[in-house]
């Protein structure tokens, strides 16, 4: 096989790989896992790659380039992962329950965000929570809880009051009594 | 002798009084396609009005379709069907089981089981492929359905399929089952072979079901579904985390794979991961029900997931819990969803923590399981725990029982939520203990005994749906009036799931309306959850075809917990699922020209002879008023609230008079009456059936 050939195969394998398991990747630790220093040449597997892996980049406010497949990692996760990675929690909380609340509709259970790929600590959530209370451009996020003290976020640009709450007691409570 | 594809080409028919043991050709039930199909022909040609459910007159019929056994995913549904006793006028009803008889059945080559008459002694059924006996169950009699499942094993060896009924049924307890598999059951119909003394079914097949196509195709068609189509139990398209392969997520999603959730008791654990879609081979560990419902810490005592022949979704959470030991049980459990819930909710004061932190609802959910498996007790989908609820909470159980009986009951157990009370319960529903025991009669008969109230009947906290003591089973909550609707159609609960399925997916209501639109011609059959609109002709088109489609799965026999394939898991087929997948698959098996709109046709008819059975059962076309009626809590809950507004479900009582009108129109039966007219009859192949109904005037 040709050498090119390996480089590609291990290059398919390595993205597919990062992506699948919830991972962006840059090109410098693409160097590093497949042990070639050699950029340009990297540079141009992964420009042949662009295709068959629907290869696809975001930046971080550093400006720092990260690859995902499409194949195998949504749009939506890999920006949840950018701003994870701008350490932009404060927003990501918020754009997320605004989206949740004006698609689904539904208010969303704040503990979603203690679970990957947040993963943030209950501390920094409730800092997070309580900034979310004291600023203003956060004013449309609301709370509401269900009967068994779960705490949901909901935006009341989308959703009111009473029916927010109704839905989080549907979601957490009211869904399991028939199942 | 053609050879018959699909089919297995015959009908067993027992008669328990002569001990007569015939067959027939399936030809007279083809048009009825089979399983509920089969049930309801022979109900309506041969019962007469006026059986009781107990009476030798009265008969069961088991019955598998034309996919049972043929490989397609999800298809070993056994349909039984007879009068119901729990139900206020015996009406016909029918009640399901999984687990791996019907497909054994149709090996054994039959589509169905007609069982007539009365036997003089227990007596149980053995079917090795063409020879068919009665055995005396003199033996078996008085045994759980455990043990009498182990000893008609002991009989025929393991590869035998069997069915059978506990204590319950034996002692003519209405809300009682028939179990295949030790917990694959069916409620509401086992006190029908108790007073048959028909103790067990046992099936041993070694045939196969032949099918016109090449073994080929349908494995290429089982690839589609299983890589495109299927996602976890009840057909959740989207896991219940977030996932880098998920464009969505919903916690309530019963695709619970995830990484680092395991089959905790397995040999080696086993991690589920994450399961997209795409591998037909790792479908089963999308479902880890035993989390889902017995809370966090059954995931340490997950032996594996289980499930009936031929489903790739594995629902069955079998467990091995030590501690259940202490109550004298098993401590080898399978079971799901309702099995495990209702006896959660006999727990009325709610379950506390036994052994460690954390364990109250799997002690109390699994220990009950048990105990209502081996007796072999239904719920009424459980209204038990809320009929015995109402009783206690009121007073009322105070003023039946004797003080002796009263205080002979552990009460203290359940107010301390100890779950050893169940013990007690259960037992005493078994074997008629005291006045106690009606509660096993079903909701109508109790209330009616104890004088229950409107205060019950109509109380939204215990969500009686009918006058005829059902409860309500994706009803208004599921869909508004199209889930209403639903409810009212049939003499039980209401067992469809096609609705929701749909609803509950885990996809964004947008997504849901645009494949509404594309079905049935409007976004607008599908409302918000809780923000309903005013009812619509494209709900009524929606209510109707999810009810023909349960009962043609009911027929084929397909799961209808997970058919039809309304949506997909892929973002690349942009969630749409295959609605024609059914008759792709009757296509291939049969080799006969079936369509989407052919099998839709049957399930009309089959679903429209249930109707005009019902009518000629209560003897009056008015099912409006007699039959389809709601109890007062559907429009008076939430009393601040109106109708039609956000964050409430309440109904509106002139909309849903215009909702069944709507819907009669579009099954095309009387608007109103709701009693099927004989155009339609006729259209269907009825004909008969309105000659009948017509000479009894009871033809609109």
């Amino acid at each position: 096989m040709e050498k090119d050939q390996y480089l590609i195969e291990d290059l398919t394998d390595l993205l597919l790989e990062s992506s699948s398991t919830g991972k962006l990747t840059t090109l410098d630790e693409i160097l590093i896992a497949l042990e070639n220093d050699d950029q340009a040449i990297v540079e141009s597997a992964i420009e042949s790659l662009q295709e068959e892996l629907d290869l696809k980049t975001l930046k971080d406010k550093n400006g720092q380039v990260y690859y995902y497949s499409g194949k195998e990692m949504t749009d939506k996760y890999a920006n949840i992962l950018i701003r994870i990675q701008d350490k932009d929690m404060l927003r990501l909380v918020a754009s997320t329950v605004r989206e949740e609340s004006r698609r689904y509709p539904r208010p969303t259970y704040v503990n979603l965000f203690t679970i990957p790929p947040y993963n943030l600590t209950e501390e920094e959530l409730r800092d997070i929570l309580l900034e979310l209370s004291d600023e203003e451009e956060f004013n449309d996020l609301k709370f509401t809880e269900s009967s068994n003290g779960v705490s949901f976020l909901y935006s009341q640009t989308h959703l009111s009051a009473g029916y927010a709450s109704y839905l989080a007691e549907w979601q957490e409570v009211g869904q399991y009594e028939i199942p | 002798m053609a050879v018959s594809y699909g089919w297995a080409g015959k009908v067993l028919r027992v008669n328990l009084t002569s001990g007569k043991i015939t067959t027939e050709d399936i030809s007279k039930y083809k048009d009825f396609v089979g399983g509920m199909g089969i049930g309801y022909k022979v109900m309506y040609d041969e019962v007469p009005t006026g059986t009781h459910p107990h009476a030798p007159e009265n008969k069961i019929i088991f019955g598998v379709g034309p996919l049972t056994g043929t490989g397609a995913p999800c298809s070993s549904r056994t349909n039984i069907t007879s009068l119901l006793p729990s139900n206020p006028m015996h009406l016909v009803s029918d009640s399901h089981m999984g687990g791996n008889f019907a497909a054994t059945l149709k090996y054994a080559g039959y589509d169905g089981i007609i069982i007539e008459g009365q036997s003089a002694n227990p007596v149980w059924l053995r079917i090795e492929d063409d020879k068919v006996s009665l055995e005396d169950a003199s033996g078996l009699w008085g045994n759980g359905i455990s043990d009498t499942t182990a000893m008609v094993a002991g009989e025929m060896g393991k590869a035998a399929s069997i069915a059978a009924i506990g204590q319950a049924g034996e002692n003519l307890v209405n809300l009682s089952v028939i179990m295949n598999g030790y917990s694959h059951s069916a409620g509401g119909h086992g006190s029908i072979l108790g007073a048959k003394k028909l103790k067990a079914i046992g099936v041993l097949g070694t045939g196969s079901v032949k099918i016109a196509s090449t073994g080929k195709e349908i494995l290429d068609l089982n690839t589609y579904m299983m890589t495109e189509l299927i996602g976890a139990n009840n057909q959740h398209v989207v896991p219940n985390t977030p996932q880098p392969w998920a464009e969505f997520d919903a916690k309530g999603s019963r695709w619970t794979a995830k990484k680092g959730l395991y089959w905790g008791a397995a040999e080696k654990p086993i991690e589920t991961g994450e399961i997209p879609p795409g591998n037909e081979n790792t479908v089963g560990f999308r479902t880890m029900k035993a989390v889902f419902d017995l809370g966090p810490i059954a995931e340490k005592y997950t032996k594996r997931m289980g499930g009936c022949q031929s489903c790739p979704i594995r629902c069955f959470s079998q467990l091995e819990i030590p501690q259940l030991k202490k109550y004298g049980v098993s401590t080898n459990v399978s079971n799901t969803c309702m099995g495990f819930h209702s006896p959660g909710g006999v727990m009325i004061k709610g379950a506390k923590d036994q052994f460690e932190e954390g364990d109250a609802n799997m002690i109390s959910k699994s220990l009950g399981s048990q105990l209502a498996d081996d007796y072999g007790v239904w719920c009424n989908y459980g209204l038990i725990g809320k009929d015995f609820k109402h009783g206690y909470e009121s007073g009322i159980l105070k003023e039946v029982l004797s003080e002796e009986e009263y205080n002979s009951i552990p009460f203290d157990l359940m107010e301390a939520g100890d779950p050893a009370f169940l013990v007690d319960f259960y037992r005493r529903i078994t074997f008629k203990e005291g006045e106690f025991s009606h509660l096993g009669e079903g909701t109508y008969w109790i209330a009616n005994r104890w004088n229950y109230g409107d205060d019950f009947w109509h109380n939204a906290a215990y969500g009686i749906w009918s006058p005829l003591g059902f409860p309500k089973h994706h009803s208004s909550e599921a869909g508004a009036q199209v889930g209403a609707l639903i409810s009212c159609m049939f003499n039980r609960d209401s067992q469809s799931h096609t609705h929701m399925n749909l609803i509950g997916s885990g996809l964004p209501t947008d997504i849901l309306k645009d494949i509404s639109e594309e079905l049935w011609g409007s976004g607008d059959a599908i409302d918000f959850t809780a923000n309903y609109t005013p009812m619509n002709e494209y709900k009524a088109k929606f209510a109707k075809w999810s009810i023909i489609r349960n009962v043609l799965h009911d027929s084929l026999t397909l799961c209808n917990w997970m058919w039809p394939m309304t949506t997909s898991p892929l973002k690349e087929r942009n969630y749409r699922g295959d609605t024609a997948l059914e008759a792709k698959y009757m296509a291939l098996v049969t080799g006969e020209n079936y369509t989407e709109e052919s099998l839709d046709l049957a399930g009309e008819r089959i679903f429209t002879l249930h109707r005009a059975l019902t009518v000629k059962q209560m003897g009056t076309m008015d099912m409006r008023t007699k039959h389809d009626g709601m109890m007062d809590w559907i429009f008076d809950m939430d009393p601040d609230k109106k109708a039609f507004t956000e964050g409430t479900i309440k109904m509106d009582r002139d909309d849903m008079q215009l909702a069944l009108t709507m819907f009669y129109d579009e099954m095309g039966w009387d608007k109103d009456l709701g009693a099927p007219k004989r155009e339609t009859l006729e259209r269907l192949g009825l004909g008969y059936v309105a000659d009948d109904l017509k000479s009894l005037n009871l033809l609109p």
